[in-house]
């Protein structure tokens, strides 16, 4: 009996709060709902776009690395930007 | 069996070889220090190569192939946008922050950033945490070892009806399993006596004799009809059954003490260089299932025209962004705003089992490199494990688990000796993310909880002895998680849902902390405890109300977005209202600002 009262009144506030919680996320969801696809893929690649745009300038303090056991400076900008471009091209074919 | 001699011979190499390896690499462990972060002294390429096998683990082998099996590509988000990207803004831009503090975990870093609440609340979470994860783990390595070895105990149904097996499998334990069909009594009887069945279950519309019952080895029989299944008649007869003659415990158990064991020879230095070997073993056994599979079916394009022709069940299959409203558990808004922008940062920039490896790094640069180098790496891995869940679909489209679809894809393929070379790659897989979780969390407890608050000023060869006694008492722990993770649908959604409780809030605080100097400790510690209070009352409330409060399966990628965001708010709101913490305390700690 006990336990029939406790699931009663989890689910009455669930309820409550779900309804409350609701109102807002529905708005929002009906906002998605109304972006095309071919839109929402734009999204992604304006996401990918913006991070290489950002990679693209970094100071070169930030990219150009030295490696203390060849002495060599090494440019770590074009292998960002590459895997970059990959994702790109692959989130087009798809 | 499934597995030939050849296959056990190559098996029985590897793991030889790769704990004989991991423990001549850890020979020269003398502190905690080595131990927890292998001396500070890991190349980039071996980080590289670690963070992206530890990652794909075999929980990634078994779960997003099955998912992939049911939804296709758009598992694919997982690795292309859920981290390349992030694994470049990382190298750039947090991964510097915290190597150069010379910190030994992130809570550590949030304790030197914030205060020591916040380090210990977040110790405590991660504390927690991986031990459960690690039970995961092992749970799905043991699911698909049985299905390789053929180990799980199976169910005998006599019908004519292909349907009764379904619903007879929803009806029970469909995970512990395996189902075995035939349609004429004879036909019964012969599998009961090939395949030792632990109960049979006999449609009541075959002809069946109560004299029959003698050939049938002696095992339980059900005579039944379909309007009977339900869960409770399901779960009644298998009280029934015999009781089988391996149970997936033993394989969990077996798994757990053995990795447990190489762990603890092992540290840092082992786990990571061990990942090197397991990485070339685990990308090139499943790119050749890949090539192996599409071969097999006849090349790319009969592939494509196989999954294409199943109609409206993979209309989606080949495709990356999926509508809002999508019956997956992976919308493009969940995807993006979930995945994209909060859990995979969340994953790995704040991370403990991932980021440790980098902070080992024996220079900036090697640092930075290492997760560059990682994200290249990356494009290639939903080729090697979404691909062939879809390619399973294209063998086999009426598979009862699609957890099962990767085994039963790699059963029907691969030759002996070939069989032999993936499950290698398994075990790799298993071992990587194994390794990682144990080594993380043992180093969790000992520096954020045992040194800092029991024994804080010990020589490091006590840390040493403490990191182990850790890696033995959590492998154990795991252990005991993984008989409870039968329970879930889809073992890749478990663990997801698991850490979208506080992988938002941790992000919030780290990125907050990283690049807002007005942040304070009283303001991350309300966005903390607020953020992770708030996910677990959404996923209560989802759970709970007559209508679900989110319209997909699992909501994990919501839950971390609004965690995310509140806990993004609190600390905002509350580091305004509180003392900015002193200038040289943040000095080094905050982006550009030495």
């Amino acid at each position: 009996m006990i336990d029939i009262l406790t699931i009663h009144i989890s689910v009455s506030i669930a309820d409550i709060i779900s309804n409350f919680l609701g109102i807002p996320g529905q708005f929002i969801r009906d906002i998605l709902l109304s972006i095309n696809l071919h839109i929402a893929k734009s999204l992604f690649i304006i996401y990918f776009l913006s991070i290489t745009y950002w990679v693209y300038n970094l100071p070169k303090s930030e990219v150009i690395l030295n490696n203390k056991n060849s002495g060599k400076d090494i440019n770590l900008k074009p292998f960002a930007i590459s895997a970059m471009v990959m994702i790109i091209i692959i989130y087009l074919v798809f | 069996m499934v597995l030939g001699t050849i296959d056990y011979v190559i098996i029985i190499i590897y793991l030889v070889g790769t704990v004989v390896f991991g423990a001549y690499i850890g020979r020269k462990i003398k502190s905690g220090k080595d131990y927890f972060l292998a001396g500070r002294s890991l190349p980039w390429w071996a980080i590289g190569m670690s963070l992206v096998v530890s990652d794909i683990g075999a929980i990634d082998m078994v779960g997003i192939a099955g998912s992939a099996y049911l939804y296709g590509i758009v598992l694919g988000n997982y690795d292309w946008l859920g981290s390349v990207p992030v694994m470049i803004i990382a190298a750039f831009l947090f991964i510097p922050m915290f190597w150069k503090k010379k910190v030994s975990t992130i809570p550590e870093w949030l304790g030197a950033r914030y205060n020591s609440s916040v380090q210990t609340t977040s110790a405590l979470i991660w504390g927690i945490y991986m031990p459960i994860n690690l039970g995961i783990i092992l749970y799905a390595s043991a699911a698909m070892l049985n299905v390789l070895l053929d180990l799980n105990p199976k169910v005998l149904i006599l019908s004519e009806d292909k349907v009764i097996i379904q619903k007879i499998a929803r009806s029970t334990d469909a995970k512990k399993y395996d189902f075995i069909y035939a349609n004429t009594i004879n036909q019964g009887i012969e599998l009961s006596k090939n395949r030792n069945p632990i109960i049979a279950f006999i449609d009541n519309n075959l002809s069946f004799e109560s004299n029959d019952k003698d050939l049938f080895s002696d095992i339980p029989i059900v005579i039944f009809s379909e309007d009977e299944i339900s869960s409770s008649w399901g779960a009644m007869n298998m009280n029934r059954a015999r009781e089988p003659d391996w149970d997936i415990f033993y394989s969990i158990l077996i798994m757990g003490v053995v990795i447990g064991i190489y762990t603890f020879l092992g540290g840092l230095r082992a786990v990571v260089y061990t990942d090197v070997i397991q990485c070339i073993v685990m990308l090139g056994g499943s790119l050749f299932v890949l090539f192996f599979g599409i071969f097999k079916l006849g090349g790319i394009s009969e592939f494509v025209g196989i999954i294409s022709s199943m109609g409206e069940r993979t209309k989606d299959h080949f495709s990356l962004v999926l509508p809002v409203d999508t019956k997956t558990p992976h919308p493009w808004s969940g995807i993006l705003f979930g995945l994209g922008f909060v859990l995979a940062n969340a994953y790995w920039i704040g991370n403990q089992s991932i980021v440790q490896r980098s902070l080992g790094a024996r220079s900036m640069a090697d640092a930075k490199a290492s997760y560059i180098f990682g994200a290249l790496l990356k494009i290639l891995i939903p080729f090697a494990m979404v691909v062939p869940g879809i390619i399973s679909l294209a063998y086999n489209p009426n598979i009862a688990d699609a957890d099962k679809a990767m085994a039963t894809l790699i059963k029907e393929i691969m030759p002996t000796g070939l069989l032999g070379i993936f499950f290698a790659a398994f075990l790799a897989g298993l071992m990587s993310s194994v390794d990682s979780f144990l080594n993380s969390a043992a180093t969790v407890w000992t520096t954020d909880i045992y040194k800092k608050y029991f024994r804080p000023n010990r020589d490091d060869t006590h840390y040493l002895f403490v990191g182990r006694s850790f890696t033995i008492v959590f492998i154990f722990v795991a252990i005991f998680v993984a008989q409870f993770a039968t329970g879930f649908e889809s073992i890749y959604d478990l663990a997801q849902t698991l850490l979208s409780f506080f992988q938002g809030p941790s992000l919030a605080i780290i990125i907050l902390g990283v690049l807002w100097k007005r942040a304070t400790g009283t303001g991350a510690l309300v966005g903390l405890i607020g953020g992770i209070s708030f996910s677990a009352l959404l996923m209560w409330v989802h759970s709970n109300a007559t209508i679900p409060l989110f319209q997909v399966s699992e909501p994990f990628l919501y839950v971390a977005l609004w965690s995310f965001i509140l806990s993004i708010a609190l600390t905002v709101i509350v580091s305004i209202y509180t003392k900015q913490e002193p200038d040289e305390k943040l000095r080094g700690m905050v982006y550009r600002y030495d």
